[in-house]
């Protein structure tokens, strides 16, 4: 059975602590805790003490439960990016929107107050 | 003499302090009862203040949006106010507002949504940095296979729209480079545009920021926005009886 390294058991734990605590401090919203969540969980799943691991690196092709593990927290890595660039684009379209009404609005409220 | 009443002009300027005055008095000039509503893109110097003493209207937005961004929401406030038609020029003396009625006046005669005053349709103005003109080159060849029409300045600035147009850009509109993206939206539904020609003048004050370097990025960045557009839209959901 493979032995998942400890440093690697001890990030991924920190790591749900620390968004756990951030949604409790209101620093994070839950839904944007989604993608960390699952990141990290996934790895805490794999550093069981089970053949998870080794069974993953053969269906990924992996030649090493090492090699499986970079696929692992790579493909978590870009699942978090690709999550937070949707979560910033509907921010940046949301912003636009806010921005162009707001602008509207003071011309309109300007005229109203006979200012133009 | 040719009626411009239902016409609105939209600037967008962004510190164009300098140039801005002297942009509205010669629209001014050619046309005096229509309203000009410069379009303020985060200036940090006195374009709002020299714009409103001119006697234009402002909208003046709370950060940088971008030039689609800005023009949408001039097309949005033309479309609530019930103009029929917005001709957009530049805020840095290029274009010509002596070309304002006849851009009014084609898209009454032809019926089509939007005319585009060219610089290449009957003089040959050429680009003076090399990856700009490879770009127009380059465009013009997507658009003439995408939309099956030639486009000579697929690139202007100059621009004039009707209602229906404004309707569909109020709710879509490219938001950062609006002019090349704008065009594909357009045919994505059907209607129709068409060019003028027109001929660009020296920038009154100021340098453009247009480098080579924004040219590739623009390049890069309109090329997946018109892809983007032709995923996004079922094709021609709103064709127009008679068309």
């Amino acid at each position: 059975m493979y032995s998942f390294p400890l440093a690697i058991t001890l990030l991924a734990a920190i790591l749900v602590v620390s968004v756990i605590v951030a949604i409790r401090r209101k620093h994070l919203r839950v839904e944007y805790s989604v993608a960390w969540l699952a990141g990290a969980m996934l790895v805490l799943l794999l550093s069981l003490p089970t053949r998870l691991l080794a069974t993953l690196g053969r269906l990924l092709g992996a030649n090493s439960p090492e090699t499986a593990l970079v696929y692992v927290l790579i493909g978590s890595i870009l699942f978090v990016c690709f999550h937070y660039g949707t979560v910033i684009s509907r921010l940046r379209d949301d912003a636009t929107a806010l921005a162009q009404r707001l602008a509207i609005a003071e011309l309109e409220l300007r005229r109203l107050r006979g200012e133009r | 003499m040719i009626d411009l009443r239902g016409v609105m002009i939209a600037i967008p300027a962004r510190n164009e302090a300098e140039s801005i005055g002297g942009v509205i008095r010669e629209v001014r000039d050619v046309v005096s009862s229509a309203p000009i509503l410069v379009l303020d893109d985060g200036s940090v110097d006195d374009t709002r203040r020299v714009a409103e003493a001119a006697g234009a209207e402002v909208l003046s937005f709370a950060y940088h949006l971008g030039l689609g961004g800005c023009v949408q929401a001039a097309y949005q406030y033309a479309f609530a106010h019930g103009f029929e038609y917005v001709v957009r020029l530049d805020g840095d003396g290029q274009h010509d507002p002596a070309d304002i009625p006849r851009m009014v006046e084609a898209l009454r005669a032809t019926g089509c949504e939007l005319v585009i005053a060219s610089r290449f349709l009957d003089a040959p103005d050429r680009p003076k940095i090399a990856p700009r003109l490879m770009g127009i080159v380059l465009f013009r060849f997507i658009l003439r296979v995408l939309l099956g029409k030639v486009v000579t300045d697929p690139t202007s600035g100059y621009v004039g729209v009707n209602r229906n147009a404004l309707q569909l850009f109020s709710r879509v509109f490219p938001l950062q480079y609006p002019e090349i993206e704008a065009l594909v939206v357009l045919q994505r539904r059907a209607f129709r545009f068409t060019e003028i020609p027109t001929s660009m003048r020296p920038r009154l004050h100021g340098q453009s920021t247009i480098t080579p370097v924004r040219v590739v990025f623009y390049m890069i960045h309109v090329l997946l926005g018109v892809f983007v557009n032709i995923l996004r839209v079922p094709a021609f959901p709103f064709r127009r009886k008679g068309k």
